[in-house]
Formats: C-alpha cells, structure tokens, sequence
C-alpha cells in the first residue's frame, strides 16, 4: 500500500478550496514503466467522509480533474444562478411594494362596498374619492373646487372610469368613487356642478371621449349617505343620473327639508319655456317672486341671457377645452328655504369661461405675461361686467352679463356671484345702509366652466 | 292703428338674438316676421304702429336690442321713421322698464350709424 499524504478527520470540503487539495491529489512517484503514479483521495457526497487511497494513471487523474472541474464550474453556475434568482425576486418584490406605495399613495386604498345598480345591490369593491364634509361653494370654496379638479383629472387625464366594471371570478370594480358618505352638508350650487360632471361623465360617450361609458356610475354604499345629502340630491335629480331607483332606500319626507331644490334642466339650445318651468316651479314654493315682481321677471332675463351666452360664447374655442365637452351645453337650477324668504337659482356651463373668450385690452395682454392666470381671471370677470365688453367686438353687444346683474337690483337684498375659471366676481345689495358691494378674487382652482349663482332675499307672504 | 301684441302676436317667451342659433324666439325672427312687415305697412300708410309689451315672461337685452335696435342698424329705417311710425306700450308698470330699454337701444343703434 503505497503510502501518501494523510488526511485527518479535519479535512472538510469546504474549508479546502484549492483544487487539488480538494481532490486529495498528490504526486507520489513513477512506477517500473515510468507511469507516474498518484494518490488520490476523494469522497462521495453520499457517504459522507470516504477516503480511498489507491493508485491512479496520470490518464484516469486528467479524468478525474476533468470532471472534476466540470462539476465545481456546475456548482458554480448553479450557485451564481440561484443568487441571481434571489436577486431578481428581491428587485421583484421592491418593485411590488413600491408600485404598491405609489399606487395607494395615489389613488388611496381600495375598498369593499355595496354598490347600487338601478333596483339591485350588489358587492363591489373600488378606491374612493373623498369629498369635503361641507360640500358648499359658498362657505368652503376652495376645498370644493380643489375636490372637483381632483375628480376631472381622475376621470378624465388619468381616465379612471367611474362605472363599475365586471371581473370574471371577481366582485365588480371601480376606478374611483365618490365616498358620498363623507358630505354632511350640500349646497344647490356645488350640487349642480357635481351633477353637471356626472352628466358629462355619463354622456361623454356621445362625443367620443376616451374610456367613456355609457353605463351609469351607479351609487355606493347608498345607505350610508346623510339623510340632507339624499334629500339634496334627490331633489335635484342627481340620482336619476345613476339610473336609481328611489324605493332603494326608504326616501325620507321632502318636506322635512330645510330647502326645497328644483329638479336641474339641461340643454345645449336657448330654451326659454324651460326657464319659464323653473320659474313656476319656484313660484310654486314661495310667494315672494309675486310680490317683487322685478325678480320674476330678472330671473327670466337673466337665465335667457347667461343660456345665450353659454351658447354664443362658451364653447367658442375648442382649442381651450382641454376635456370632453358637450357643445352649448348648459345647467340650472334653483331652490327655496324653508320660510321661502331666500330664493336660490344657480346656472353652470363647462365652456371656456369669461377670462377665456373676453378679448383683452393691450394692457391685458402685457399683464397676462407678467401675472399668473388666475389672478387675470378675477380682473378680467370684473372687466366683462363693468365694461359691457363682448368677443364679438361690436358695440351693441355686451348686454347680456349687465341683465344677469340686474337681478340684484330687483330683489330685496341679495348676492350675484359668478365663478368663472379661477376667478369669481360678486356683486351684492345689502338692506338699508349697506348699499352696493363689489368685489373680485382668485380661487385656489379651477371652476370647470362659469358658474352663476343669484342668491335673493324676498319678502313671503 | 295698426297694433301688434308680442305674448299675442309671437310668443309669451322672447328671448335670444339670431334666428339661427337660437330659435324661434328670437329677436331677430320676431323683427323680420313681424316688427318690419308691420311698420313697413305703417309707413306706408301714413300711421303709428302701437307695439305692447306686456303679456310676456320677460325681454332679455339681446332680443329687444336685435328686435329694435337691429332694424336700424341693418338699415331697415332710420330713428326718425321709428319715431314718427312706431310707438311703445306697456300698459303695466313692471313692463316700463323694458319699454325704456327699447327706446335706449333705438338711440344707441341710431347713434352708431
């Protein structure tokens, strides 16, 4: 038995990287042929520590290396392959959770809710859009109008589509809701211009705009809403455009309301038989538009001049719209309180705006590239009502936003408040000493349109 | 005389300025198919056309300046035609207002010739 290099029990595999050390292999001498002679130790996985000892030709020993070397660089690609792996599933589940963060960070977190198509319920789950508590254009402007931006550039820019869509083996989904749930107060003007984009949500299929759809968005968690906020809407007729069904939900007396809101109109022509519907059916709530007959009759002026120029004006420039429009489309409506001693009537559009399409002045011009657009907003507003400016350049044109003033003058007390672009303009007669106030400023947003708002003080009977 | 009732005659809801875009209506419809036809029979036969507002839901600006204002400024007439062969009624005070506003408009149309 030849004798070679010994190995003690402290030999393991993987404390010995060197090659031949790792393969036990030593020269030993040549034998009477001149064959060199070779003692190898090696082992077998399976057996564990096996060392034989026995004499190998120099042929069999490049053998041996060979394989063995074969099988190291194997162990190696296989080693390499599985970090590699690792890797990759780590660099995957970074990218998950990122997308994820990003994803909730953006459109909130998705949500389980009922969901109410025409008379069925149904569960679906969706990511919420949270409107303010206090859904009023008049007492919190800036949160509304900073809402209803959030909501056009989700449904329009980021096309995230309001109706519920269908997953096979899944519960229905929705791209974004509104969490109605949320709003405890809601005002007639802010409510028609939700409705307004709710129409053209539902509608702008007619017109070809992208991911429109005309299914209805349906309603969410229907039994959670505040009793006012179902009043509100209902009254107006903002369900309708859900295609709901009333008995959904055991509607609540009208009556118990603390105002009563006329159903909105819509059109995209000059209709005056539909302002004259308004206004019996304000007529009807209150007996204040009898007494003070110049209000009857400025409303009706006034809702034929702003439909006028929502359909001369409005939608004028194309260019300018940046979303999906119906062309000469308008809204309206008009509420009482309770003791019919204030009278509501609020008209919208999503056109180009007053600022927009009212010719401006060289001076206006330097200005504009010199201040931020809103802040030309206001002024601009205040120079279409002062001036009886008009796009079309002629003298006897202009007329129009004059009237819509006038409405004022006819009433007891009252406010016009024209919120166009990012800028809103007032005009308000107080009683007695007050007097006449005018003021402009710039909002925090963008309106969506024009926005005129008449709020009278009439005297019932 | 010649008299020509608008809530009567055309409609209870005037409003608008151009036939085509908004209606029947309008101003000028009301102007080419009633007003003019029926001053241009008043002139020619020497007399005083009595126009009565009252009757209606209202009169926006842009169709009283269309109706009235507009027959000078496309050259139907001058002012002193209108004066001499049209008059303006309203017979209930809440239509003065407007009856004052017809008058305006005839003198600023006539102003700008």
């Amino acid at each position: 038995m030849a004798s070679g290099v010994h190995f003690g029990n402290s030999f393991k595999p993987g404390r010995h990287r060197s090659l031949n050390q790792s393969l036990g292999l030593t020269f030993h001498r040549e034998d009477e042929h001149g064959n060199q002679l070779f003692l190898l130790h090696h082992w077998s996985d399976k057996i564990g520590w096996n060392f034989s000892m026995r004499k190998r030709s120099s042929r069999e020993v490049r053998l041996l290396l060979f394989r063995s070397r074969k099988k190291i660089c194997h162990r190696q690609r296989q080693r390499k392959k599985r970090q590699a792996n690792a890797e990759y599933l780590q660099d995957q589940q970074k990218l998950k959770e990122m997308q994820y963060t990003e994803t909730v960070s953006k459109w909130g977190l998705p949500r389980k809710v009922t969901l109410t198509l025409g008379a069925n319920q149904i569960e679906a789950a969706g990511i919420p859009l949270k409107p303010p508590e206090n859904f009023s254009l008049e007492q919190n402007s800036a949160e509304v109008i900073q809402f209803l931006e959030k909501f056009r550039t989700r449904t329009y820019r980021e096309q995230r589509s309001l109706a519920p869509k269908s997953i096979i083996g899944r519960r229905k989904w929705i791209d974004v809701y509104i969490d109605f749930t949320q709003i405890k107060e809601i005002s007639t003007a802010a409510a028609l211009v939700l409705a307004a984009e709710f129409y053209r949500a539902r509608y702008a299929s007619r017109i070809g705009a992208p991911n429109s759809t005309s299914r209805p968005p349906g309603l969410v968690d229907f039994d959670q809403w505040q009793s006012e906020t179902v009043q509100a809407l209902s009254q107006l007729g903002f369900l309708e455009l859900l295609d709901v069904n009333l008995n959904a939900r055991n509607m609540l007396d009208a009556n118990d309301s603390n105002r009563n809101i006329q159903q909105f109109m819509t059109g995209n022509q000059l209709n005056p038989k539909d302002v004259e519907n308004l206004k019996d059916g304000l007529s009807k709530l209150t007996t204040g538009l009898e007494t003070a007959g110049g209000v009857k009759f400025g409303i009706y002026d006034g809702l034929c001049e702003a439909m006028t120029n929502t359909i001369d004006h409005a939608y004028q420039f194309p260019e300018d719209l940046q979303l999906p429009y119906l062309q000469g489309q308008w809204w309206m409506t008009g509420s009482v309180n309770a003791n019919g001693s204030e009278i509501d009537v609020v008209f919208f559009d999503q056109g180009v705006s007053i600022p927009c399409h009212l010719p401006k002045t060289k001076r206006e011009y330097v200005e504009k590239l010199f201040r931020s657009q809103a802040a030309n907003d206001a002024k601009m507003i205040k120079a279409a009502m002062e001036e009886r400016r008009s796009s079309t350049n002629e003298s006897n044109r202009g007329r129009g936003l004059v009237q819509i003033q006038n409405l004022i003058d006819h009433a007891q007390a009252g406010r016009l408040r024209i919120l166009s672009r990012s800028g809103e303009y007032i005009y308000q007669k107080g009683e007695g000493k007050e007097g006449e106030n005018v003021r402009s400023r710039t909002l925090k947003g963008d309106i969506g349109g024009t926005l005129i708002h008449w709020s009278l003080n009439v005297k019932s009977g | 005389m010649p008299m020509l009732n608008i809530a009567n005659d055309f409609s209870k809801t005037p409003a608008g300025r151009s036939a085509n875009l908004h209606g029947e209506h309008s101003g000028e419809t009301f102007r080419d198919e009633k007003l003019w036809p029926m001053l241009q029979q008043a002139m020619k036969s020497n007399s005083k056309l009595t126009v009565t507002l009252d009757g209606t839901a209202g009169y926006p600006a842009s169709f009283l300046d269309e109706a009235f204002g507009g027959m000078i400024r496309k050259g139907y007439c001058n002012r002193d035609q209108i004066q001499e062969h049209l008059e303006i009624q309203a017979v209930s005070p809440s239509y003065e207002v407007y009856r004052k506003l017809v008058i305006r408009y005839i003198e600023e149309a006539a102003s700008c010739q």
